[in-house]
């Protein structure tokens, strides 16, 4: 990919550092030292980036925004800002920032590379938008690739718009995929009917493509679940695997600002599902697919934590929003873990291990403080995961008048997820069970667990 | 019916006063304290029934504050805010039971959540039911689910 970029700073040095690296990656980089030279280049040059600091002075930087925003309003601007404490000092929040325009705010000092990855994510995402529909189909083609270098989609999740934005694969064997759809065609669902017939499950697409095709499908998402005629069925089973291909991303490159921004986009959308859809309570309480995917456990959380918070007198839609990303994101800090102790249960632990394991609440509360667009609530949300009503839990053994109350919704769903899928039972026939379970019962506030059981209630 | 007396901590007058400003109409009385000193003073001689706090102030931070009125048994709800690059005060605060965090200047929400504040701090819930009373009060609503 190679990108023009402009980048505005008053501090020399710092730009020099910046363009030497994306120099060496052969972006065609320009510099500017005031706002005033900045808008001549960009009147004169064509950029795709440009990275402007809050601090440029003869003409600001809103000034510049604000002429961006007029003149070339297809550029990504990405802000940075001096130190973390610049911005209220200013007195402007990030929420302001983007409406005037920035797609992202960096704050200093971050690597090179950083910067790189935000730049790319941003182009790659909004990419998409620019591919031209291509009517001629080309032949299927076979491709030789290692099986690493792809991720799969069910064919029954398999929805697509008019214009394919990413190439599709089917496997063949081993190492072996043949091509069948190529980006910028238009999909033709006859097509793959043909391939349907070969008994194959799962479609794939290069997992270097998995951000363009969360942000697709994240889209697109939106419209089917406004859709009457989409069955709910159809509807969860296509949410949760958008979530699930998000949280695959999530947990295999890192979190980065982009990624942020997409599972507020997955949040809204689940909540607009489980908010519209009137006969929700029916469908839950006998389905039984739930357990499935890799991250299923994560989007089940995430699922009821919604659900409970609908049902609670105090929740706010601030509080739906924070519970649905701390419920997608509670499990973070695991990341941090070694790999070998990720999927072991407490219960198989030795005390080292079980040590180790009691810090990922703290672990995934402190990764998140690297992306300021991750509300304070959020954070706490996964800091106090593991907290127990009766004060038995880790890592600071809150008891009930202590915990975070939005937390509380979140402990609950952990546990009764784990509860039902472990069980492979259906969310109503596991919440009866669930209710009788003394060893469990103390860790949960009665206010919360009233909530959970009434989301099974018709809406009145 | 009383709404109960809020108190508001921060170091910056300006801040202070917009709040206060803000937030009266919630509040039967709001006190303010310009640092944590003033506030623990007032902690002790009023009925405080919630606080609104900032994290970062000089003298004494809301670490402290929040230490010192837990370990004088007194569980009233604390609602703290932070600018950014002090997020590990707030994990330090959470252990001694925050009832919410804001990040300073986005307070969207706050009215709402001072007043759910204030009532907790005027009644306590009652946590004392044993299992038996609980499972069948689950199994009642259940029961209500089965029968709809």
């Amino acid at each position: 990919m190679s990108l023009s970029l402009l980048i505005i700073d008053p501090d020399p040095v710092w730009v020099k550092s910046l363009m030497t690296f994306f120099l060496e990656k052969s972006f065609k980089t320009d510099d500017a030292y005031n706002g005033k030279d900045a808008q001549l280049l960009i009147y004169k040059n064509k950029y795709q980036v440009v990275i402007l600091d809050l601090d440029i002075q003869n003409h600001s930087s809103f000034e510049v925004l604000r002429y961006i925003k007029l003149n070339s309003p297809d550029i990504k601007i990405i802000v940075t800002v001096k130190d973390a404490l610049r911005i209220t000092e200013i007195g402007i929040t990030e929420f302001e920032l983007k409406k005037l325009g920035a797609s992202e705010l960096l704050t200093k000092p971050f690597l090179p590379e950083f910067l790189l990855k935000t730049i790319e994510n941003n182009y790659q995402i909004e990419s998409w938008r620019d591919i031209k529909s291509n009517t001629d189909s080309k032949e299927a083609e076979e491709v030789k690739a290692g099986d690493e270098e792809f991720t799969r989609i069910k064919f029954e999740n398999f929805f697509s718009g008019t214009t394919t934005i990413y190439d599709h694969y089917i496997r063949l064997g081993k190492n072996k995929f043949v091509k069948i759809l190529h980006e910028g065609e238009s999909f033709d669902s006859s097509r793959l009917a043909k391939y349907r017939d070969a008994d194959l499950d799962y479609l794939y697409f290069k997992t270097t493509d998995r951000l363009t095709y969360i942000n697709f499908t994240n889209e697109l998402l939106k419209k089917i679940i406004g859709k009457k005629s989409t069955t709910i069925e159809k509807k969860v089973k296509f949410t949760q695997s958008v979530v699930d291909k998000y949280l695959e991303q999530v947990f295999s490159s890192g979190l980065r600002p982009s990624l942020v921004d997409e599972g507020k986009k997955v949040c809204e959308n689940m909540y607009h599902l489980i908010e519209r859809e009137p006969e929700l309570n029916k469908f839950m309480k006998t389905y039984e697919e739930f357990n499935s995917m890799a991250y299923g456990h994560l989007f089940l959380v995430s699922f009821f934590s919604i659900i409970t918070c609908k049902n609670m007198d105090w929740a706010s839609s601030r509080t739906i929003e924070v519970v649905a990303l701390g419920g997608l994101l509670h499990d973070i800090g695991k990341l941090k873990l070694p790999p070998s102790m990720r999927d072991k249960r407490p219960a198989q632990m030795n005390d080292d291990e079980r040590k180790l394991y009691e810090s990922h609440p703290k672990l995934g509360a402190t990764m998140l403080n690297n992306f300021p667009s991750i509300p304070e609530s959020v954070k706490q949300i996964v800091y106090q995961h593991h907290e127990w009503a009766d004060g038995k839990g880790f890592p600071n053994n809150l008891n009930s008048i202590k915990i975070y109350p939005p937390a509380k919704i979140v402990i609950l769903n952990n546990e009764y997820t784990t509860f039902i899928t472990d069980k492979k039972l259906a969310p109503l026939a596991g919440l009866k069970e669930f209710i009788k379970d003394k060893s469990l019962l103390p860790k949960f506030d009665p206010t919360t667990m009233k909530a959970l059981i009434s989301g099974f209630m018709k809406d009145k | 019916m009383p709404k109960g007396n809020l108190l508001i901590v921060d170091d910056e007058p300006l801040l202070l006063k917009r709040l206060k400003m803000n937030l009266q109409e919630y509040a039967d009385i709001v006190f303010t304290a310009p640092d944590g000193i003033e506030a623990l003073e007032i902690l002790k001689k009023e009925k405080i029934h919630c606080v609104i706090c900032d994290v970062n102030m000089p003298r004494m931070n809301g670490v402290e504050v929040i230490k010192r009125i837990r370990s004088e048994k007194n569980d009233v709800p604390f609602i703290f805010y932070t600018g950014h690059g002090n997020q590990e005060m707030m994990l330090e605060v959470a252990k001694y039971g925050a009832f919410d965090f804001f990040n300073k200047p986005n307070f969207d929400g706050l009215e709402e959540v001072i007043a759910r504040g204030l009532k907790e701090g005027f009644h306590r819930p009652d946590m004392s039911k044993d299992n038996d009373t609980l499972i069948s009060e689950y199994q009642k609503l259940l029961n209500g689910i089965e029968n709809e």
